[in-house]
C-alpha cells in the first residue's frame, strides 16, 4: 500500500474506533437513564466501582493535591505580589486548578490506575470466556460489565477532581503560611476563589470531569473487550487503553479549553 | 427452531443445516454430537445469542429475534445452562457466581438465596465452598457447583453440556434425582454430550429423546440407547 494510502486506513481505523466509543457511551448513556436496567447486581457493581475508582485512590489524588497546592498555590502569590497583582490570585489559581490542572491530573492518575485494570479484567474475561457466560445466563454485558464502569469512572473522576481542588487549595494556603507567604485571612481566600468561579468555571469543570471519565472508561471497556482470545493480548490491549485514553482526555480538555475562550 | 441454518464462522466449524425441533415441557433430549467436530453452539442459537441466518427460533412460542433486548436478556434468565469449558466468573465467588442470575433478574432476597443453594448444595455434597473463587474449588467440584446454579430458581429450560464431566460416579446419582424433580416441575431438559455411557440406562432417561448431532443436523438415533 502506498504512503497516501497508509494514512489514509490509519485515519478512517482512528474514526471508526472514536465511532465506536461514541456509540457505547450513547448505549450507556440510553440504558443509564431507564431504571429497569439497574437491578441490584447493576448498582452493587456501580457502587464497587466507584469503591475501586474513587474511594481508594482518594488518598493518592489528595497527596498529589498537596504537592500541587505547596508547588502553585504559594508561587502563585508570591510572584503576584512581587508584581503588585495580588488581586489576580483567585482568578488565576481557578484558571490553572479548577479548569485545567485539577481535571486533567485527575483524569490521568484514574486511567494509571484503574483504566489499566479495568482493561485489564475485560480482555482476560474476555480470553477466558466469562463474557460469554454471563450473556447466556441472561445478564447482558453492556449492563452489567460496561455500564457500571463508565458510570463509576465518571462519577470518581468529578468526586476526585473537587476534592483534588480542595486539597490544593488548602494545602497552598497553609504552606504559605508557614512560609511567610500567606495570601491574607483565610476567609479572605477562600472568597477571592469563589468570586473567581463564574458558571462558566462551573460548566468547564463538569466538562472536562464527566466526559474525560465517560470517554477513558469506555476505552477501557472497549479496548479490553476487543481482544480476540489469546492471553498475549491482554498487556497489549491495556496498553492501547492507556495510551488512548490520556490522548482522548487532552483532546477534550484543550477543545473545551478554546471552546471557553472563543 | 424452525428450519434453522446457521454458518459456521470457520472451516473447522461445522454448521447447523435446516434444525428443526421442538422441545416442550418436562421433555428429555439427548444430543451426541459428532466426535472430533466443533459446531456452532446448538445452546448459544437456542438462547438466542446467535442469530440463525435462515429460519426461526423460538422460546414459549416467542421469535428470539423479535424481542427486544431488555425482554431477550429477562427471557434468558429463565434458562439455566451447564458449560462444558469452566463457566464461571472468576472475580465472583461461588455464592456470587450461583446466584447472579436470580439477583439480576428477580428480587428473591439474598438470604432467600443463600437458603435455596445452600439446600441444594447439601443435596449435591457441596460444602463450605461458597466464599470460594471459582479456581480453588476442583474440576468435579466446579461442575457440581454448575449444577446448583442451573438447578436454581426453577428454569424453564435446561442446556446441559457435558455435565458429568469429571463428576464421580459417586456423586451422580443424586444429579439425576435432581434432574427428574425438576422435569416433574415442567423444566425442558436438553443433555449433550459424547459420553454415551454417562446416561445411558440411567433413571429418567427410559423416555428421552435421543438425537445425533451430524453435519449440523439432528438425526434419530437408529440404536436407541436408552
Amino acid at each position: 500500500m502506498s504512503v497516501v494510502g497508509n494514512i489514509g486506513a490509519g485515519f478512517l481505523q482512528r474514526v471508526a474506533s472514536v465511532r465506536r466509543v461514541g456509540a457505547v457511551i450513547c448505549g450507556v448513556l440510553y440504558l443509564a437513564v431507564q431504571p429497569r436496567y439497574w437491578p441490584r447486581t447493576v448498582r452493587e457493581r456501580t457502587a464497587k466501582q466507584i469503591l475501586f475508582t474513587g474511594y481508594e485512590a482518594l488518598g493518592l489524588v489528595l497527596m498529589i493535591s498537596v504537592l500541587v497546592g505547596v508547588s502553585v498555590v504559594a508561587q502563585t502569590h508570591l510572584w503576584l505580589s512581587r508584581f503588585g497583582q495580588s488581586d489576580m490570585l483567585g482568578p488565576l489559581l481557578v484558571a490553572i486548578l479548577v479548569r485545567e490542572v485539577g481535571p486533567l491530573l485527575v483524569t490521568f492518575i484514574v486511567v494509571g490506575r484503574s483504566g489499566t485494570a479495568m482493561a485489564t479484567e475485560l480482555a482476560s474475561m474476555r480470553v477466558h470466556r466469562e463474557i460469554e457466560v454471563l450473556d447466556a445466563q441472561g445478564v447482558d454485558p453492556m449492563v452489567y460489565v460496561i455500564m457500571p464502569r463508565v458510570m463509576g469512572m465518571m462519577l470518581s473522576v468529578f468526586g476526585l477532581t473537587l476534592m483534588f481542588i480542595l486539597g490544593a487549595f488548602v494545602s497552598g494556603y497553609v504552606f504559605g503560611f508557614i512560609i511567610d507567604v500567606t495570601p491574607g485571612d483565610p476567609v479572605r481566600f477562600a472568597f477571592s476563589l469563589l468570586r473567581a468561579v463564574t458558571p462558566g468555571t462551573v460548566i468547564s469543570l463538569l466538562v472536562k470531569t464527566i466526559l474525560p471519565g465517560m470517554v477513558t472508561a469506555t476505552i477501557c471497556c472497549t479496548e479490553g473487550l476487543s481482544v480476540k482470545g489469546a492471553l498475549t493480548e491482554v498487556p497489549q490491549a491495556a496498553t492501547r487503553a492507556v495510551v488512548r485514553s490520556l490522548a482522548a482526555a487532552i483532546l477534550i480538555s484543550a477543545i473545551v479549553t478554546i471552546l471557553t475562550y472563543v | 427452531m424452525d428450519a434453522v441454518t446457521v454458518a459456521g464462522a470457520t472451516a473447522h466449524i461445522t454448521a447447523l443445516t435446516e434444525l428443526s425441533y421442538e422441545l416442550n415441557a418436562g421433555e428429555l433430549w439427548v444430543v451426541v454430537p459428532e466426535r472430533h467436530v466443533d459446531t456452532v453452539s446448538l445452546y448459544d442459537v437456542a438462547s438466542g445469542l446467535i442469530a440463525p441466518d435462515r429460519g426461526t427460533v423460538s422460546f414459549d412460542g416467542e421469535d428470539w429475534q423479535r424481542m427486544g433486548l431488555f425482554d431477550q436478556s429477562a427471557v434468558r434468565g429463565r434458562i439455566s445452562r451447564i458449560f462444558e469449558i469452566e463457566g464461571w466468573v472468576s472475580n465472583l465467588n461461588i455464592f456470587e457466581n450461583i446466584a447472579l442470575s436470580q439477583r439480576h433478574h428477580t428480587t428473591r432476597s439474598d438470604d432467600e438465596l443463600r437458603e435455596a443453594i445452600g439446600r441444594l448444595c447439601e443435596r449435591i455434597g457441596l460444602r463450605d465452598c461458597l466464599d470460594e473463587r471459582p479456581h480453588a474449588l476442583a474440576r468435579g467440584e466446579r461442575r457440581r457447583a454448575q449444577w446448583v446454579r442451573a438447578l436454581l430458581g426453577q428454569p424453564d429450560l435446561l442446556l446441559l453440556n457435558a455435565p458429568l464431566l469429571e463428576v464421580r460416579v459417586d456423586d451422580q446419582a443424586v444429579l439425576f434425582e435432581l434432574l427428574a424433580e425438576a422435569r416433574e416441575r415442567g423444566t425442558a431438559v436438553m443433555w449433550k454430550s459424547r459420553d454415551q455411557a454417562s446416561w445411558k440406562g440411567q433413571p429418567g432417561f427410559e423416555d428421552a429423546e435421543i438425537r445425533l448431532l451430524v453435519n449440523g443436523r439432528l438425526e434419530r438415533d437408529a440404536r436407541d440407547g436408552a
